[in-house]
């Protein structure tokens, strides 16, 4: 029993140990210029040990400096899913699509439109489900307890304030980024958007790498993308596209 | 008849006293009309008479005509008469055409109409420039394997020999089906192999019989544009697959008893052979056209890969802008090329302005869109304040010369008003100018983040509705809870169970009491129960309710106040009621007076 639980240890230990070498592998490669095998690394890693902020961001990197913008910047707004506030991911983001002369996203032009963008859109689900939860432990608490001590009142109304402020701006913020479920990234460097979904359909516009576009209807291999904010639509090619959340 | 000669004679003097001076008019239904269709051109005489005019000879100008038509008209007591020429005016060659002033001999005077302009505008539907003219006898000899019909490909690249990856070159296709075939097309249009890639390809093709190498073909034509993505050598060969049936040749053996054995029956009946053939270009390696890549050197930053002669017609700028202000922006770009490559004009300098996304129309002037115009709009932003020389500018590859030209608009001075906007978005236009490298401020690589989460938000997974189902059900379920507990220990409501009890005692006394015949217990117990059910709607104590503020409270001939009085009387007056029934009538009384306080 003893020695199948050291042999567990000694498993994970070694797991640990391939997972870091494996990152500073990745940024050895990186470092040293040898941006094919870092974004392979990189690749391997995210793919292995799961999605992470840096991983991604690491790999979104190498993909710019290999000039693959749109994979790139697939990558970065990957990371900036898991770390929205990390000022390296937002620069280099930014960089990345000032570098595929792609037009950059038009964001939101009012300041509570703006406010949404502070947190994640998984920190806004986490704070409505928090807050409603909250709401709801405290008046199922109240129900079968009761509130006789004044005291207890306070913390419970209070409670039940926080709760409701911090659900319904969570619900709002949620409620108003809903539609990011559908967005994709251009990964082609040239993706032409054609009439129908099929190869030898008319041509309707070019999407350029890294522009950020709104899936829609698939067929076969196709997928029916919508640039925002502009009359472009089309069909594309499901490996031209990639959808931000996997 | 004397009679009836006297009046026309009189009838027509009537018209000709009554018809005033000669007009001449003319007027052209339409500003401009496409090269090839016709306008018309209408000559009015109001109150007179002419012969049809000499018309103008105007070079390439066509007048198709005239109809004349005249009409009089009699009404209060003036005549009128009117009388036309219409023609149908137009040319096959685009331009400005002036109609000039016609002159007519009306009633033996000598007028004349006012000159007119007509605008013919290159047409759609016709055929791409610079295509070789249509020669069935220059195409060479009809293929050995081509019983059931073949493809020719014709394309206009000039004296060049070779063609450039991106270049869209106009082509015409022409499918050979033998005489009397029928045919029915089951794919597009397709190159062979993967080099070329056909455009735009005419939706109404043309029909029609030529003849070629002695034989007598029927022809389906269409119009489009061919393009290569990359450079080699390869033939613009084209193949399609078509569904062809032609009429069956072989002898068949004529039976004399058989009605239908007679040839007449062959055209009617349909003796016809049908197979699924595909249709090829025979060009061959031999005719293979070199493509040759765009060259690198004096490739402007701007370059979109727009190849073909184009021009900027037009380009609307505001006179005046304020910092932050969308204002729409026009340019119109003509010429011919690949004008799906072809970007709009870059406002320049390009880091003073913030530009957007819009909208572009494509007019074409030829039946492959190959020539015609473009007309971008779109928004822009000033981002600086000040006066400042404005101007627009896109760049593309003339085929012909092998060189990038970058076209300019001029400058147009435009004062903005308003203080610089700090915004930290590139310009999202490039400029001419080289670009700065965007890695100077590149962030450095992370370390190892241990934390591994899912890009998935909780929003969109399975747990999230049901986590916040399960909040709101714990609400409700709280909610509940609590106020079946508060009900519970309510003391008012405890108050009124007791009052009710109280109430419900003393009338089952009451009753009991009337059972027995026991009058003064009867009322005694009636009057508590009335006293318990009054304390619990007045609010007081039931003992100090009284006679005398029932009287006051209720009306005089309630039983409430009729059992208060006869209770009343038996306690003090020491009175007895007689008999059971008189019992029974306050019992049932009594029933109204406790419903009248419930109530």
């Amino acid at each position: 029993m003893l020695s199948a639980l050291h042999r567990l240890l000694i498993l994970l230990l070694l797991a640990g140990s391939v997972r870091a070498a494996t990152m500073e592998e990745a940024n050895a490669h990186f470092a040293a210029g040898d941006y094919a095998k870092a974004a392979a690394a990189y690749d391997q890693l995210v793919a292995s040990d799961g999605p992470t902020a840096s991983g991604f961001y690491n790999l979104g990197n190498t993909r710019f400096k290999l000039k693959d913008y749109g994979p790139a910047i697939l990558a970065y707004e990957r990371a900036a899913l898991l770390s929205p506030r990390d000022p390296d991911i937002r620069n280099n983001l930014k960089l990345a699509r000032s570098a595929s002369t792609a037009f950059a996203d038009a964001g939101p032009d009012t300041w509570w439109g703006n406010a949404t963008q502070w947190c994640s859109l998984h920190e806004w689900s986490w704070i409505t489900v928090t807050g409603a939860g909250l709401v709801g432990a405290i008046v199922l608490l109240w129900g079968i307890a009761g509130l006789s001590r004044p005291w207890l009142k306070r913390a419970v109304i209070g409670g039940i304030i926080i709760g409701v402020i911090g659900g319904s701006l969570g619900g709002t913020a949620v409620w108003h980024r809903r539609g990011e479920k559908d967005l994709g990234i251009v990964t082609a460097a040239t993706a032409t958007l054609r009439l129908s979904p099929f190869a030898a359909a008319s041509p309707a516009g070019t999407a350029g790498p890294g522009r950020t576009v709104i899936l829609g209807e698939r067929k076969d291999d196709w997928v029916y993308v919508t640039i925002p904010c502009t009359s472009q639509s089309g069909w594309l090619q499901e490996k031209e596209v990639a959808s931000i959340f996997p | 008849m004397v009679r009836r000669l006297i009046r026309l004679v009189f009838l027509l003097a009537m018209f000709a006293a009554g018809v005033g001076a000669a007009e001449v008019s003319a007027t052209l239904d339409r500003d401009s009309v496409p090269a090839g269709e016709g306008a018309q051109f209408t000559i009015e005489i109001k109150n007179g008479d002419a012969r049809p005019p000499q018309t103008p000879q105007i070079p390439d100008f066509i007048f198709q005509g005239p109809n004349r038509g005249r009409q009089m008209s009699f009404f209060n007591g003036q005549a009128s008469s009117t009388t036309t020429f219409t023609y149908l005016v137009g040319s096959q060659q685009p331009g400005e055409y002036t109609i000039p002033a016609i002159t007519l001999q009306v009633d033996g005077q000598q007028v004349q109409t006012q000159p007119l302009k007509l605008k013919v505008t290159p047409s759609a539907n016709q055929q791409p420039q610079g295509l070789p003219q249509n020669n069935p006898a220059a195409g060479g000899a009809v293929p050995e394997d081509s019983e059931l019909g073949f493809l020719t490909v014709e394309l206009a690249l000039k004296d060049r020999g070779h063609a450039w990856v991106g270049e869209i070159a106009p082509v015409r296709i022409k499918a050979w089906l033998p005489e009397g075939a029928r045919a029915n097309l089951r794919s597009n249009i397709q190159p062979e192999g993967s080099a070329y890639t056909l455009h735009n390809i005419s939706p109404q093709p043309q029909q029609g019989q030529e003849v070629r190498d002695g034989k007598r073909f029927q022809t389906v034509t269409w119009y489009g544009g061919l393009s290569t993505t990359k450079a080699g050598k390869y033939p613009p060969d084209l193949t399609v697959k078509a569904t062809v049936a032609v009429r069956d040749r072989t002898q068949r053996r004529r039976d004399p008893r058989d009605p239908f054995s007679d040839p007449f029956f062959d055209s009617v009946m349909g003796q016809f052979t049908q197979k699924d053939v595909d249709l090829k270009s025979h060009k061959g390696p031999e005719a293979a056209i070199e493509v040759r890549p765009l060259p690198k050197e004096g490739r402007p930053a701007d370059f979109s890969g727009a190849v073909g002669k184009f021009k900027l017609d037009q380009s609307v700028l505001p006179d005046s802008w304020h910092t932050g202000e969308p204002q729409q922006l026009t340019a119109v770009v003509s010429g011919e090329g690949n004008f799906k490559l072809l970007r709009r004009p870059d406002l320049l300098p390009a880091e003073n302005w913030k530009t957007y996304e819009g909208d572009a129309q494509f007019a074409a002037k030829d039946v492959a869109s190959f020539a015609g115009t473009q007309t971008f709009k779109w928004n822009a932003v000033p981002r600086k304040g000040g006066a400042q020389d404005v101007r627009m500018s896109f760049s593309y590859f003339d085929p012909d010369t092998a060189r990038y030209e970058i076209v300019s608009s001029q400058s147009k001075q435009i004062a903005v008003a308003g203080a610089d906007v700090k915004d930290e978005t590139a310009p999202a236009a490039p400029d001419n100018v080289p670009k700065k490298p965007v890695t100077d401020n590149f962030a450095p690589q992370h370390g190892a983040d241990t934390m591994v989460r899912s890009l998935t938000p909780l929003v969109f997974r399975p747990a999230f509705r049901p986590a916040l189902y399960g909040a709101g059900g714990a609400v409700l379920l709280g909610l509940s809870i609590g106020l079946l507990r508060s009900r519970k220990t309510d003391p008012q409501r405890k108050a009124r169970e007791a009052a009710e009890m109280a109430a419900h005692a003393a009338l089952h006394e009451a009753e009991s009491f009337a059972a027995r015949g026991d009058v003064p217990g009867f009322f005694t117990a009636a009057r508590r129960a009335l006293q318990v059910r009054l304390a619990a709607l007045w609010s007081r104590p039931a003992q100090a309710i009284t006679l005398a503020d029932v009287a006051l409270r209720v009306p005089g001939d309630s039983p409430v106040v009729r059992i208060f009085r006869e209770a009343d009387r038996i306690e003090y007056g020491r009175a007895i009621p007689s008999g059971d029934d008189n019992l029974t009538d306050w019992r049932t009384l009594l029933h109204d007076a406790m419903k009248s306080l419930t109530a």
